[in-house]
C-alpha cells in the first residue's frame, strides 16, 4: 500500500484531535499504570535482593540460633578445631537514624578479617597500613556507612552519629564512608553500616553472642558432605539454612501481595482497551462513507483492515511510549507506597531503590501495543464489511446489533458461568481467581446492551413525562446508537464497579479490624518499644522495666508478650508467648476452640493456638501437631485452637509466656498491656510508668483509644496504595466516557443542526447532550452496582482468603453505592460538557452544508 | 456485435428484506460495445445503482453472468472483483466523490498508486488532466474548499486517470444546478471520447441525454432500449 | 499484513532478547565499592609504639615471643627439603604480626582486639614446577590467633609455630611448625645446628635514614628440619636445612625505598649468605643495603653494599604482571667468592593481598676458586603492578 492511503489516514487522525488525544492518553494511562505497578513491584524486590546482596553476600547458608542467636564459640570452634573456614560471623540489627526520621539501616558487626569470600565489597576493608580500617576493629564505636546515605543525612567521615535499635540510643564514629563504584552499588550500601563485630556486640548488648554465622559450601558431593559435617557440629538450638530458601521464602511472603497490585493495574489496561475499541470503532463509523468510495476505487478489504489496524497501532505506540514516561514517574511514588506497605506488613527494606527495569518497560511496551490491536481488531473487521460505496445506513447496524442481543447475552451468562466455574476451583492459585473474575467482567459487560434496551424502554415514557420531546429524544438517542453508547456505559460501569468492589472489599477490611481490636484492645495503657514495623514488634524491651511497672501502686496488673520471628524449613513462623489474664484471654475471638477453656493448658502443656492466616497457609487444622524449632531443639506442640487476628498475614503461633521461657533462653519483652487501678487515670499511668523507665530509652506509651486510632491509621496507609489504582482506573474510564460522548455528540451534528434549523434552540440542544450522557452515566452506575458487589463479594470471599488467609466480615455501606452512582453521573456530565458547548455553539447551516 | 467489451446474460438480482423477496433486476440482456457512451434512465429505485454496482463488480447478481473484456466477473472471488475494478473501473459519483483527507492532486494520485502507475509521466498527465478540467492552480486544495462544480470535474479526472476500461457515472450532475451539470456533462463526454472509453451514466436527468450514443431505460427490474425515433424524441 | 505481523514478531523477539542479555549481564555484576577514611584514622601514626633506636641485650627465649610494642613483627621460616624418595620441595612459612593501636583497649567483648596476624605459606614443589600458597588474616584472640612466650607459640588459626615441648624453656630450642590448608599440609620439627646470628650493628638493624628506622633482627641460618608434606593426599618424609628469621620494628623502610631483594643462602661447604639489597624508586641499590657471612662455627661477619656485587642474570614476566628479576650472579671480592642463583623454576609468586615473589633457588659457586653448591630462598617485592 502507497503512501498517498496512509497520508489520508494520518490525515483523518490529526484532523480529530480530541479524540486522537484521549484514546492516546486513554492507552497510555493504562500502560502508565501497568508499567508504574510492575516497576514498583521490581523496584521492591531489586530492593529486597540489593540488601540480601550486601547482607548475605556471596554466603550459601546460614548458620542462625534461636531467640539470642548463636554462642560466638561456635564459630570460633567450627573455624579452629574443624577448619571449616569459608564461615564469618555476623551480629546485625535494624537500627533508625533519629536525625533522619523514617530511616532504616542494617548494623552489619563483622569482622572484617574473615569477610573477603563473603561479601566482596568489603574486600578492601584494609585494616592495615595507610589508609587503613584499623581503627574500626581497635577502636571502640567505630563505623562504617554508605557514602550516598551518609551525604543525605548530613554525616562526613569522622562525625559523630546517634543511632537507635528499639528503646535504646548510642553514638557510634563514623570513620569511613563506602563509595560504590555504580549506581547498583550505591543503592546495595545505601542500606548498611558496618562496625566490627566486637563494636556490633558491645552496642547491642550481646556479647559472647552471634546473630549469625554466614557459611559458603560448595556445591556438589563434597558440599554435601561439608553440610552433613557441619550439621552435626550445629548445637540443638542452631540451625543451618540456605541463603536462597531464605530469601525465596521472603519473597514469597510479598508475591501475594504484589500480585493482587498487578491484577488491579491491569484493570486500568482492560478499561483502556475499552477506550481504544470505541475510538476505532467511531473512527470506522464516521468513515463509512470515505471507505465506501475507497473500496469503490478499488482498495481491497485487507487493505482496509490494514489502514483501520495501522492507525490503532500508530496510536497504541504513541500512546505507550506516553505511557511508559508516565509509568515511570508514577512508579517512582508508588515504590515508596509498596516499600512502605512492605515494610509495614512483611521485613524491613532498608534499601529504597527505584530501577527501569527493561522486561518491566519491554512489558508495558508489549501489552500497550497487543491491548490496542486486539481492541482495534473487530473495529477494522468490521470495516472491511462496509460496502463499497453504498453507505450502509445505521439502521440496519442496530437492527444487526439488536438481533445479536440474545447471542450476546447468552455469550454473557456463559462468561459468568464459566468465570463463577474458575473462582469456585479451590486452592490458593490466584491467577486463576483473577482469571475468574476477568470473565465475570467479560460477561457482566456484555450484558450492557441487553440491560440498556430494557432500561431505554422503562425510561422513555419517563423521560418524555419529565422532559417532553426532547427527554423522549434523549432516549431514543442512546437506544438507537446502541452500538456506540454502550462500550461506553460498558467501560464506565467497569471502572465505577471496581470503584464499589475495592471499596466495599476495604470497607468490610476496617470494619472487620476495628471490630477485631475494640474486642481485643482491653487494657488501659499499651507499651512497646518503637519498632521498624507497623504490623509486628521486631524490637524488645528489657524485662527489668516491665518487673518495675508491676510494682507501681498506680497499676492494677500487668500483661506482657514477647514476639519472635523464626526462620523454619516452612518459612518464617512468628510466634507469642503470651502472658494474659483469663479474663482478658477469653475475650479474644477463636474461630475453633474455647479460649477460656484453652486459658490454662497453654500455661503448662505443649499447646499452641494459631491464628487464622496461619492455619490457612500451613493448612493446619485444630489437633494437628506443630513442630517448633526452640532454643532447645526441635519441639512438637498440638494445635488447640484457631484465633481471628488481622495483625499479619504471616499468621502467627501463640503459647503461653511461662511455656516459652522454658523452650527459649529468653526473658526479653517486646511489649506488655497495663490495666490501672480504678481511681488513676490514663494519663496519671504513663506518668507514673514513665517514672520507672531506664534513663535516655525510648518506650512507647499508648492508652487502648491511640492504639485503635494508629493501628487504623496504618491499616489505611496499607491500602493506599489500593486506593491511587482505584483513583487511576477512574481517571480512564472517565476519559473513555468523555472520548466517547464527544465523538458520538460530534457525528450527530448535522442531525442536530437538523434540529436547530427546525427552532430547536441551543439551549435545548444542551440540555439534549447533558440527558444523553446523564442518561448513559446513570445506566453505567446502575449496571455498575451489581458488578459491584459481584466483585466485592469476590475479593472478599475468595481473593482476599486466598492472598492473606483472613475472613472478613461483608459490611454494605449505601454510602459507596451512593457514590458509585453519583460518580457515574458526575463522569457522564462532566464528559457532556465539551460537547454540549459544542454543539449548542455549531451554526446549523454549516452543519447541515457538510457533504 | 464485433467489438463488444460488456456482455450481461441473464442477469437478476434479488434482494431479501425479512421474509420477502424484493426482485430488483429480472433477467437482463445486454451487450454493449467498446467506445460506446450509454445513459442509463430511469426512476429513483428502478435499479440503475444495482446495475452499476454490478458492473463494477462491487456487487454479485443473484444469477446470470457479467463478462467484460472477455472477463468473466461473476467468476471471480471478492478480492480479484476488487482488483479488477482498481484497474479497470472509473468512478463519478452524485457526491462525495473525493477523499477529504487528500489534495486535489493526492486523489488523482490515489487510482495512480492502486496500480502501481505513480510515476513521472504519469505525474505529468495528472497536471494535463487538471488543465483539461480548467483546475490545474486547485491541485494543492483540499476538496472542501472547491465548489460542487469543481469536485465533480475533478472526480471526472479522477475516473480517467488510470486509463480504465469504463467510466461509470452515477447521477454525475444530480448534486448541481442546471448550468453547472451542463459543463459538467460536456466536460465528461468531451474526455471520454477524446480518451475513446467506455461509458455508462446512470441519470435521471433528460439534459444528458444528447451525448448518448445508446440510450437504456430502467423500469420494472427490465432494461428497455430505446432506439430510433424514440431516442430522437428523448433527446 | 502477515508480512509485518511476523515482522513486528521477529522485532519483539529481539528486543527481549536483547534486553535479557543486557539485564542479566547487568545483574551479574556484584556490589563493588571502594572505602574513602576520614584522614585522622589513618594508620601511619608511629606515636606510642616502641621504637628501634639502639642495639639492646637479646635474652633468650624471651626475645622468641612477640613484642607487642612495636608495630610489626614475624616469624619467618624458609627451606629446602628433600624427600626420601628423591622429590625436592621448597616451603616458605610465616606469620606476621601488626598492632593495630598501640596498646589494647579493655572491651566488653572476647573480639575486642589490637593485633592482627597474616599468614603465608608456599610449598614449591621443585620437581613438578608446581607452587602452593595460602594467605589468611585474623585478629588477636584467644583461639583465633596470638603470639605468647611461655612456652613459645604463635598460631594463626590451625597454623602455628612453637617450641618443642620438652626444651621450650631452652635459650635455644627446637621448633614444631605446621601449616596446611586445601591438600597441602606441612609439618616439620627443626633444631638449630649453628648458634643464633644478629643481624646488622649487634642485632640492630638500620633500615632507612633517621633514627629508629630500623629494626630488631636475629636469624637461625641452618636448622636441621624433617617432618613430612602431603600435597593431594600423597605424603612424603623430608629432611633438609630450613632458615629463621626474626624482626620487629615500628618503622623500618624510608620514603623512596620501593622493595628489596633478599637472599637466604645456604651453601654445601657449610657456611651461610644473607643479603638484602634495598631498591629505591629510580632502581638504584640503597646504601642501608647489606648482609651477613656465616662460618661452619657460626661466626657472623655482616658486609655492606660497597662490598659486594649483585647482577641480575635473567628476568622473569609475570602473568599477572610485573617483571622479575629470575636469576643472579653475586660477588663477594673481598671473599674471592663468586655465585650464580637461579630459581629452581620461574613461577614461584605469591598472588596474595600485597604480590610478591619469594622461591626456592639453587646455588652454584666458588670460593678461592674451589667450587661448591647449595639451596636457598629469594624474597622479591615491590616488582608487581599494584
Amino acid at each position: 500500500m502507497g503512501k498517498i492511503v496512509n497520508r489520508s489516514s494520518i490525515r483523518y487522525l490529526f484532523r480529530h484531535p480530541w479524540q486522537l488525544l484521549l484514546s492516546v492518553l486513554g492507552i497510555a494511562m493504562g500502560v502508565a499504570v501497568v508499567v508504574a505497578i510492575d516497576l514498583a513491584n521490581q523496584s521492591a524486590e531489586n530492593a529486597f535482593e540489593l540488601s540480601m546482596d550486601s547482607v548475605s553476600g556471596k554466603a550459601t547458608h546460614q548458620i542462625i540460633g534461636g531467640s539470642a542467636g548463636l554462642p560466638d564459640s561456635l564459630y570460633r570452634h567450627l573455624r579452629v578445631k574443624h577448619g571449616y573456614r569459608e564461615t564469618a560471623p555476623m551480629v546485625e540489627e535494624y537500627v533508625t537514624i533519629p536525625q533522619s526520621p523514617g530511616r532504616t539501616l542494617i548494623l552489619l558487626g563483622v569482622d572484617p578479617f574473615a569477610e573477603r569470600p563473603f561479601r566482596p565489597y568489603l574486600g578492601n576493608l584494609r585494616v592495615n597500613g595507610e589508609g587503613g580500617l584499623g581503627p574500626l576493629v581497635s577502636r571502640p564505636a567505630t563505623a562504617v556507612m554508605g557514602g550516598v546515605t551518609a551525604r543525605e543525612i548530613g554525616v562526613a567521615a569522622g562525625d559523630s552519629l546517634e543511632i537507635q535499635f528499639g528503646p535504646v540510643k548510642r553514638k557510634v564514629l563514623v570513620i569511613g564512608l563506602l563509595e560504590g563504584e555504580d549506581q547498583r552499588s550505591n543503592e546495595a550500601l545505601s542500606g548498611v553500616m558496618l562496625t566490627d563485630i566486637a563494636t556490633a556486640q558491645e552496642l547491642f548488648g550481646m556479647p559472647n553472642r552471634l546473630s549469625r554465622i554466614d557459611v559458603i559450601i560448595p556445591e556438589g558431593e563434597i558440599g554435601e558432605q561439608k553440610l552433613a559435617g557441619l550439621k552435626k557440629l550445629l548445637p540443638s538450638s542452631a540451625e543451618i539454612i540456605s541463603s536462597r530458601s531464605r530469601s525465596a521464602m521472603m519473597t514469597q511472603m510479598t508475591s501475594a501481595f504484589k500480585l493482587n497490585l498487578t491484577a488491579l493495574s491491569l484493570l486500568t489496561l482492560i478499561v483502556g482497551m475499552f477506550l481504544i475499541y470505541n475510538t476505532m470503532t467511531f473512527s470506522v463509523v464516521q468513515r463509512r462513507q470515505l471507505i465506501g468510495l475507497m473500496r469503490a476505487i478499488g482498495v481491497t478489504r485487507k487493505e482496509i483492515f490494514r489502514i483501520i489496524l495501522g492507525e490503532a497501532l500508530l496510536m497504541g505506540i504513541a500512546g505507550t511510549a506516553l505511557g511508559i514516561l508516565i509509568g515511570v514517574l508514577l512508579g517512582r511514588g508508588l515504590v515508596e507506597l509498596i516499600s512502605r506497605t512492605i515494610n509495614d506488613l512483611y521485613f524491613v527494606l532498608t534499601v529504597r531503590s527505584f530501577s527501569l527495569s527493561w522486561l518491566s518497560l519491554l512489558k508495558g511496551v508489549g501489552l500497550g501495543i497487543i491491548a490496542t490491536v486486539l481492541a482495534a481488531l473487530k473495529p477494522a473487521r468490521e470495516a472491511t464489511g462496509t460496502t463499497p460505496r453504498l453507505a450502509l445506513s445505521r439502521s440496519t447496524e442496530e437492527t444487526a446489533l439488536r438481533d445479536k442481543l440474545p447471542l450476546i447475552s447468552a455469550l454473557s451468562i456463559l462468561a459468568i458461568i464459566a468465570g463463577g466455574a474458575l473462582l469456585m476451583i479451590p486452592g490458593k492459585n490466584l491467577v486463576v481467581s483473577y482469571s475468574g473474575i476477568l470473565l465475570l467482567i467479560i460477561g457482566f459487560t456484555l450484558f450492557t446492551p441487553a440491560v440498556m434496551v430494557f432500561l431505554s424502554k422503562l425510561l422513555k415514557p419517563l423521560a418524555s413525562g419529565m422532559f417532553g420531546m426532547l427527554g423522549r429524544m434523549a432516549v431514543q438517542g442512546i437506544s438507537s446508537q446502541m452500538s456506540r453508547t454502550t462500550v461506553a456505559v460498558a467501560a464506565l460501569s467497569m471502572a465505577v464497579a471496581a470503584t464499589v468492589g475495592v471499596g466495599t472489599m476495604v470497607g468490610s477490611f476496617r470494619t472487620t479490624v476495628i471490630h477485631w481490636l475494640e474486642a481485643r484492645l482491653s487494657a488501659d495503657i499499651y507499651i512497646s518499644a518503637p519498632s521498624r514495623m507497623q504490623r509486628r514488634p521486631d524490637t524488645t524491651m528489657d524485662p527489668a522495666f516491665i518487673e518495675r511497672i508491676g510494682d507501681l501502686p498506680e497499676i492494677a496488673s500487668v500483661n506482657m508478650f514477647r514476639s519472635l520471628l523464626l526462620d523454619t524449613p516452612d518459612g518464617a513462623m512468628h510466634v507469642i508467648g503470651s502472658q494474659l489474664s483469663k479474663d482478658i484471654f477469653g475475650e479474644f475471638q477463636f474461630k475453633e476452640g474455647d479460649p477460656a477453656a484453652l486459658w490454662a493448658p497453654l500455661q503448662n502443656e505443649m499447646i499452641v493456638v494459631i491464628s487464622e492466616p496461619y492455619a490457612y497457609h500451613h493448612n493446619v487444622k485444630v489437633g494437628e501437631r506443630l513442630k517448633i524449632p526452640t532454643d532447645h531443639g526441635e519441639q512438637t506442640f498440638q494445635v488447640a485452637g484457631i484465633y481471628y487476628d488481622y495483625v499479619s498475614d504471616i499468621g502467627t503461633v501463640l503459647m503461653g509466656l511461662k511455656n516459652y521461657r522454658q523452650y527459649w533462653d529468653d526473658h526479653r519483652i517486646s511489649g506488655a498491656s497495663v490495666m490501672l487501678t480504678e481511681e488513676v487515670d490514663a494519663s496519671a499511668g504513663m506518668t507514673a510508668i514513665r517514672s520507672v523507665m531506664n534513663p535516655g530509652e525510648e518506650i512507647l506509651l499508648r492508652s487502648n483509644k491511640t492504639l485503635l486510632d494508629t493501628t487504623v491509621e496504618v491499616f489505611n496507609q496499607t491500602f493506599m496504595i489500593t486506593n491511587v489504582l482505584r483513583l487511576l482506573a477512574i481517571v480512564v474510564a472517565f476519559i473513555g466516557v468523555l472520548s466517547s460522548l464527544m465523538a458520538l455528540q460530534l457525528e450527530r451534528r448535522r442531525e442536530q443542526a437538523v434540529l436547530r434549523a427546525n427552532g430547536v434552540t441551543p439551549k435545548e440542544i444542551r440540555r439534549l447532550v447533558f440527558l444523553e450522557t446523564g442518561i448513559m452515566g446513570a445506566f453505567a452506575g446502575i449496571l455498575a452496582l451489581p458488578m459491584g458487589t459481584m466483585l466485592s463479594y469476590v475479593l472478599i470471599y475468595i481473593i482476599n482468603k486466598r492472598s492473606f488467609g483472613w475472613t472478613l466480615q461483608f459490611v454494605f455501606d449505601p454510602a459507596i453505592y451512593w457514590q458509585a452512582i453519583i460518580l457515574a453521573l458526575l463522569a457522564a456530565l462532566i464528559a457532556g460538557i465539551y460537547p454540549a458547548i459544542r454543539m449548542g455553539n455549531a451554526s446549523p447551516a454549516l452543519a447541515l452544508r457538510e457533504e | 456485435m464485433t467489438n463488444e467489451l460488456i456482455h450481461l446474460d441473464g442477469i437478476a438480482k434479488e434482494y431479501q428484506e425479512g421474509e420477502k423477496t424484493h426482485s430488483v433486476l429480472s433477467k437482463l440482456n445486454v451487450s454493449i460495445g467498446r467506445g460506446e457512451i450509454i445513459v442509463l434512465l430511469g426512476r429513483s429505485g428502478s435499479g440503475k445503482s444495482t446495475l452499476l454496482n454490478l458492473l463494477s463488480g462491487i456487487d454479485l447478481p443473484s444469477s446470470g453472468t457479467i463478462t467484460i473484456d472477455n472477463k468473466n466477473l461473476t467468476a471471480l472471488d471478492e478480492h480479484e472483483r476488487t482488483m479488477f475494478r482498481r484497474r479497470q473501473i472509473g468512478f463519478v459519483f452524485q457526491f462525495f466523490n473525493l477523499i477529504p483527507t487528500l489534495t486535489v492532486r493526492e486523489n488523482l494520485y490515489l487510482p495512480l498508486e492502486l496500480n502501481d502507475l505513480l510515476d513521472t509521466e504519469n505525474k505529468a498527465r495528472v497536471d494535463d488532466l487538471l488543465t483539461a478540467v480548467g483546475l490545474s492552480d486547485r491541485g494543492d486544495s483540499f476538496p472542501d474548499r472547491l465548489s460542487g462544480g469543481e469536485q465533480q470535474r475533478i472526480a471526472i479526472a479522477r475516473a480517467l486517470i488510470h486509463d480504465p476500461l469504463i467510466v461509470l457515472a452515477d447521477e454525475p450532475t444530480g448534486n448541481l444546478d442546471y448550468e453547472t451539470g451542463l459543463q459538467i456533462v460536456d466536460l465528461l463526454d468531451k474526455l471520454v471520447r477524446q480518451q475513446k472509453k467506455t461509458m455508462i451514466m446512470a441519470t435521471h436527468s433528460r439534459e444528458v441525454i444528447g451525448l448518448a450514443d445508446r440510450i437504456f431505460k430502467m423500469t420494472g427490474g427490465q432494461l428497455k432500449e430505446i432506439t430510433g425515433e424514440a431516442m430522437a424524441w428523448e433527446k | 499484513m502477515y508480512r509485518y505481523i511476523s515482522g513486528f514478531i521477529v522485532l519483539i523477539a529481539l528486543l527481549s532478547g536483547g534486553i535479557y542479555w543486557l539485564s542479566s549481564h547487568q545483574t551479574a555484576n556484584g556490589i563493588r565499592s571502594s572505602i574513602a577514611v576520614a584522614e585522622a584514622m589513618g594508620n601511619t601514626d608511629t606515636t606510642g609504639y616502641d621504637r628501634a633506636i639502639k642495639p639492646i641485650e637479646f635474652r633468650f627465649p624471651r626475645d622468641h615471643g612477640p613484642h607487642p610494642g612495636f608495630k610489626t613483627e614475624w616469624w619467618y621460616f624458609t627451606g629446602n627439603l628433600t624427600a626420601e624418595s628423591g622429590e625436592r620441595f621448597g616451603y616458605q612459612f610465616t606469620l606476621f604480626r601488626s598492632a593495630l593501636s598501640p596498646q589494647k583497649i579493655d572491651r566488653n567483648s572476647t573480639w575486642a582486639a589490637n593485633q592482627l596476624y597474616m599468614g603465608h605459606f608456599a610449598v614449591s614443589d621443585i620437581d613438578n614446577e608446581k607452587f602452593y600458597f595460602f594467605e589468611r588474616f585474623s585478629r588477636g584472640d584467644e583461639q583465633l590467633a596470638g603470639a605468647r612466650t611461655h612456652p613459645f607459640r604463635v598460631w594463626l588459626e590451625d597454623w602455628y609455630c612453637e617450641a618443642v615441648g620438652e626444651d621450650s624453656l631452652n635459650e635455644m630450642p627446637g621448633f614444631n611448625i605446621r601449616a596446611g590448608q586445601d591438600d597441602v599440609l606441612l609439618e616439620l620439627t627443626m633444631e638449630s645446628e649453628k648458634p643464633l646470628v644478629l643481624q646488622g650493628d649487634q642485632g640492630l638493624s638500620q633500615k632507612g635514614p633517621g633514627s629508629g628506622n630500623a629494626s630488631y633482627y636475629y636469624s637461625l641460618t641452618r636448622l636441621k628440619a624433617a617432618g613430612t608434606v602431603q600435597i593431594a593426599g600423597k605424603t612424603y618424609q623430608l629432611s633438609g636445612n630450613s632458615w629463621m628469621d626474626r624482626e620487629w620494628s615500628t618503622s623500618a623502610l624510608g620514603e623512596d625505598q620501593v622493595g628489596w631483594d633478599w637472599f637466604s643462602l645456604q651453601f654445601s661447604d657449610g657456611q651461610e649468605l644473607m643479603y638484602y639489597q634495598l631498591r629505591k624508586k629510580d632502581g638504584s641499590a640503597d646504601k642501608f643495603s647489606k648482609g651477613i657471612m656465616v662460618d661452619k662455627d657460626g661466626i657472623g661477619k655482616v658486609f655492606y653494599r660497597d662490598e659486594m656485587e649483585l647482577l641480575v642474570k635473567d628476568y622473569w614476566e609475570s602473568p599477572l604482571g610485573g617483571r622479575y628479576p629470575s636469576g643472579w650472579t653475586l660477588n663477594v671480592p673481598g671473599e674471592d667468592l663468586s655465585i650464580t642463583v637461579m630459581p629452581f623454576f620461574k613461577n614461584q609468586e605469591l598472588d596474595v593481598a600485597v604480590r610478591y615473589w619469594e622461591g626456592a633457588v639453587s646455588i652454584d659457586g666458588q670460593r678461592n676458586g674451589k667450587p661448591f653448591d647449595g639451596r636457598g630462598y629469594v624474597e622479591l617485592t615491590g616488582y608487581a603492578d599494584q
